[in-house]
């Protein structure tokens, strides 16, 4: 049987550990470094490196910053009477490219899953509520995902913070704006059905 | 509705093989273990997404083979021919397409092909656990209803994560765990699962009796009732059921906790099939428990004829041997040019003569269709008698 020289074995092996990578990925990949040019790899190499080094969540909304605070949080355009609750950064990420949420955003880190050991209190859940006193907060909209565990996630947060008079609102969900009805599948008509609205 | 051409490639038994059905009976004849059934389940597959049989989907994957493909031609009075196929691969990943374009979830395949399966496993509807009589819910229901089919999934799923919750409660309690939020989303998808189920068997009921009424001769009455866990009243909305549900969970929290599972809820659900005021499966005979297993049968039928406003395919495996004469003809004659009817026997003797004339005959062996005159059948039959008598 043959092999590869020990040092490509080992970037193809590092490879394969990445998300959605499998062997084949991972071999072409290496077949790619080896062919490109010295300063290419070096680059990625080095970014990858920066990431580790400079990346930390921000201590405000719990975000990836390059700061201790990000730059959503340090922008004095932005308005932190409403807040958005998400999930994940990569959240925060598809909202923010919208570029029409002018609030301030707090990152959850996960979701209510007690399957997998994650309760309300392993996530950024109490770390909110300074936030809302700090701001005069007066609405929280809350944009986790519309799954069992999202969903549950949410009414957490509508639990824990109606009594305290704040206006708790949940993202929308149904169809896609621009869409085709004929082509939505059925879960998401359902759901378009029972949060229709009167006009 | 009917299915026009069914084509698999690497199911079950069966290499690549092709059938075009007729229209009305088509009798499927061959010994056991040949893969009469498989075919049943191919169908079955595409009308329902489920295998027939317990286990994994990636068991109906021929052995040594990478992928499973059933794929088919439906011709529908609504929509006209309808082209769908599944693919099946390891990790019990389901592809389908319809026409051609791929969807992204299962339950998009529920209510293109409608179909009803009657087989030795029906009898555990009637005289087997509590289970069986929610899965023969779960599946009609479904065909009539992908919300059903969709709150069943978010239910199930709830339940899953609350157990995971219960049994962390148990280990090391918590003050602040968010049990309350499970509970209300528990409410919240298993109330229309309960009032579907209530509005399904008060369908069911009626048609049910009616078609008992007539197999006894009148001699019995068939009262068919849905025991729901969550007691609530009969006119109780999908409102009232959320609060009982409520109400309930809250009384066996601690119970709940102690044991580790959620204690209430149509998980627990159950039908009840009583004779002439008695209970079918504990005092029924033989005899008696058949015919109410081929009375909601029939009903079964009946419902999604007027639900969908077209016949369902009927798949029968291997039913004719456990009826008698009667049942048999009564079963045959209810559907007589009504559907798309698939049977499984091993051998046509049994069969109305009437009937055998019109049906398109299939002998299935080790994994091949033909398809077969009527002689040949019964020469095939008379050869393998002879077969079996020399010694």
């Amino acid at each position: 049987m043959l092999h590869y020289a020990r040092p490509l074995a080992r970037l193809v092996a590092e490879l394969e550990k990445l998300p959605g990578i499998g062997p084949k990925s991972a071999q072409r990949m290496a077949f790619h470094f080896l062919r490109a040019p010295h300063a290419d790899a070096e680059r990625l190499a080095q970014a990858i490196m920066e990431v580790k080094e400079k990346i930390v969540f921000c201590r405000e909304c719990f975000n990836f910053a390059d700061q201790e605070v990000c730059d959503v949080c340090r922008s004095p355009k932005r308005d932190g009477t409403v807040i958005c609750v998400v999930a994940e950064p990569r959240d925060l990420m598809a909202i923010e490219r919208t570029a029409e949420f002018q609030g301030l955003y707090h990152v959850l880190q996960g979701v209510i899953s007690p399957q997998e050991g994650i309760m309300p209190d392993m996530l950024k859940i109490k770390e909110l509520l300074p936030r809302i006193q700090r701001h005069n907060t007066t609405e929280i909209i809350v944009a986790t995902n519309p799954t069992v565990e999202g969903e549950a996630t949410a009414l957490y947060l509508v639990r824990l913070l109606k009594p305290l008079g704040i206006k708790v609102t949940r993202i929308a969900h149904g169809l896609p704006a621009g869409g085709d009805l004929d082509y939505a599948d059925q879960a998401t008509l359902i759901s378009a059905l029972q949060w229709r609205r009167e006009m | 509705m009917r299915v026009a051409r069914l084509a698999l490639r690497d199911f079950r038994n069966y290499q690549t093989q092709e059938m075009r059905p007729g229209p009305g009976l088509n009798v499927l004849v061959g010994l056991n273990a040949q893969g009469k059934s498989n075919l049943l389940e191919a169908i079955y597959l595409l009308a329902t997404t489920k295998s027939l049989r317990a286990g994994r989907d990636t068991e109906m994957i021929r052995s040594g083979a990478g992928q499973a493909l059933v794929e088919a031609e439906i011709e529908t009075e609504r929509e006209g021919e309808v082209a769908m196929d599944v693919t099946l691969t390891p990790g019990d990943r389901k592809a389908l397409r319809i026409n051609g374009s791929r969807r992204q979830r299962v339950i998009e395949l529920l209510g293109v092909l409608n179909a009803v399966f009657f087989g030795a496993i029906d009898l555990g509807v009637v005289c087997g656990e509590p289970t069986l009589r929610r899965r023969f819910m779960n599946l009609v229901i479904s065909q009539m209803s992908p919300k059903y089919c969709f709150d069943l999934g978010a239910y199930k799923r709830v339940l899953e994560q609350r157990r995971g919750l219960l049994k962390e409660l148990r280990d090391r309690p918590v003050a602040d765990s968010g049990l309350e939020v499970w509970n209300d989303q528990l409410a919240h998808y298993g109330a229309p699962v309960v009032a579907k189920r209530r509005e399904f068997a008060q369908e069911l009921a009626p048609l049910a009796a009616e078609i008992h009424g007539r197999i006894s001769g009148g001699r019995e009455a068939l009262e068919v009732r849905y025991m729901p866990n969550i007691r609530v009243a009969d006119d109780a909305g999908r409102d009232g059921i959320a609060e009982a549900f409520q109400a309930q969970i809250e009384r066996v929290q601690h119970e709940e906790i102690r044991r580790g599972a959620t204690l209430v809820g149509p998980q627990r659900d159950d039908l009840r099939f009583a004779v002439s005021g008695s209970d079918a499966r504990t005092y029924g005979s033989q005899g008696q428990q058949r015919t109410v297993v081929l009375s909601l049968k029939l009903a079964e039928f009946e419902l999604l004829c007027r639900h969908v406003g077209e016949a369902p395919v009927m798949l029968l495996d291997d039913v004719m041997s456990d009826l008698d004469e009667t049942r048999r003809r009564h079963l045959l004659e209810a559907l007589h040019q009504r559907c798309q009817t698939f049977l499984t026997c091993t051998g046509v003797r049994r069969l109305p003569p009437d009937l055998l004339r019109e049906a398109h005959i299939w002998r299935v062996t080790a994994g091949t269709i033909e398809p077969q005159s009527l002689d040949e059948a019964l020469r095939h039959e008379a050869d393998d008698a002879e077969e079996a008598t020399v010694p």
